[in-house]
């Protein structure tokens, strides 16, 4: 379960570029505050997927104040493609254990 | 690191002023001593204040008061130490020398030592005539130091 967060902010980050508080405010908003990621977290996280490629940051000014925008490269919807697909592997195979649990 | 490392001191007599900001600064010098690269700390840094400013600035919209924004503000970015756990978590965003310690600590020192004799012909490269005394009173300075040696070992020897 440890790749969520990477797998929303590479989902939130792929439909557009947003800088760190933009970004946690719209996952609040897409998951219905049910995944209430800590604030200040995120960062380390951004800047990891920086690091490995993932992501790209640029710094914009935005009335009068300079953001720094994360938008995500190829190799990060590569990512994301896999990050997608371990994801439904995982809720498929708990949706089979929560079937069978309620057959029985 | 303790329980308050990352809070500001309170100031005792006035109550409304109780509730500790986030202290930034405390952050910053932890995630240098744990070897995080100067370029995502001061990164780091910034989008944290820029972050609590913004929490600030929407709480403050809703005509709350000021002790209660700070207090709201610092709870929602979250605890310094989890947010200093997370970084520290990350070895990529470590200074190369603290992800290759052997490469820090052994082959740069040895390669900085192989280096020594040859820099002095690659700073003097455009000096030739210096690089050439400089020689010569290397040279020189070693047949002395050689003599002298020779010497002494003969005045050993023969006395």
């Amino acid at each position: 379960m440890s790749g969520v967060p990477e797998l929303l902010l590479l989902q939130q980050l792929n439909a557009e570029e947003m800088y760190g508080y933009e970004l946690v405010k719209r996952i609040r908003g897409v998951t219905g505050e049910t995944i209430t990621l800590g604030e200040g977290v995120i960062y380390p996280v951004l800047h990891g997927l920086e690091q490995s490629g993932a992501l790209k940051a640029r710094r914009k000014k935005v009335a009068g104040r300079t953001r720094v925008y994360y938008s995500v490269t190829a190799k990060g919807r590569k990512r994301l493609g896999i990050l997608q697909h371990e994801w439904q592997r995982i809720q498929s195979g708990i949706n089979a254990a929560l079937g069978a649990a309620s057959r029985a | 690191m303790n329980g308050s490392a990352f809070n500001r001191e309170s100031t005792p007599l006035l109550e409304q002023q109780a509730v500790p900001e986030p202290d930034f600064e405390a952050l910053r010098s932890h995630l240098l001593d744990a070897g995080i690269s100067p370029r995502f700390v001061r990164r780091t840094m910034t989008e944290l204040r820029d972050h609590y400013d913004d929490i600030r600035h929407d709480i403050a919209q809703q005509g709350i008061s000021e002790h209660e924004t700070v207090r709201l503000a610092t709870e929602q970015l979250g605890n310094l130490h989890v947010i200093a756990k997370h970084v520290k978590s990350r070895t990529e965003l470590r200074r190369w020398s603290y992800r290759y310690p052997a490469i820090g600590r052994i082959a740069l020192p040895l390669l900085c030592v192989a280096a020594l004799p040859i820099a002095p012909f690659v700073a003097g490269a455009n000096h030739a005539p210096a690089l050439v005394r400089w020689g010569a009173i290397l040279a020189l300075s070693g047949l002395v130091t050689a003599g002298l040696f020779l010497a002494m070992q003969l005045s050993i020897s023969l006395g």
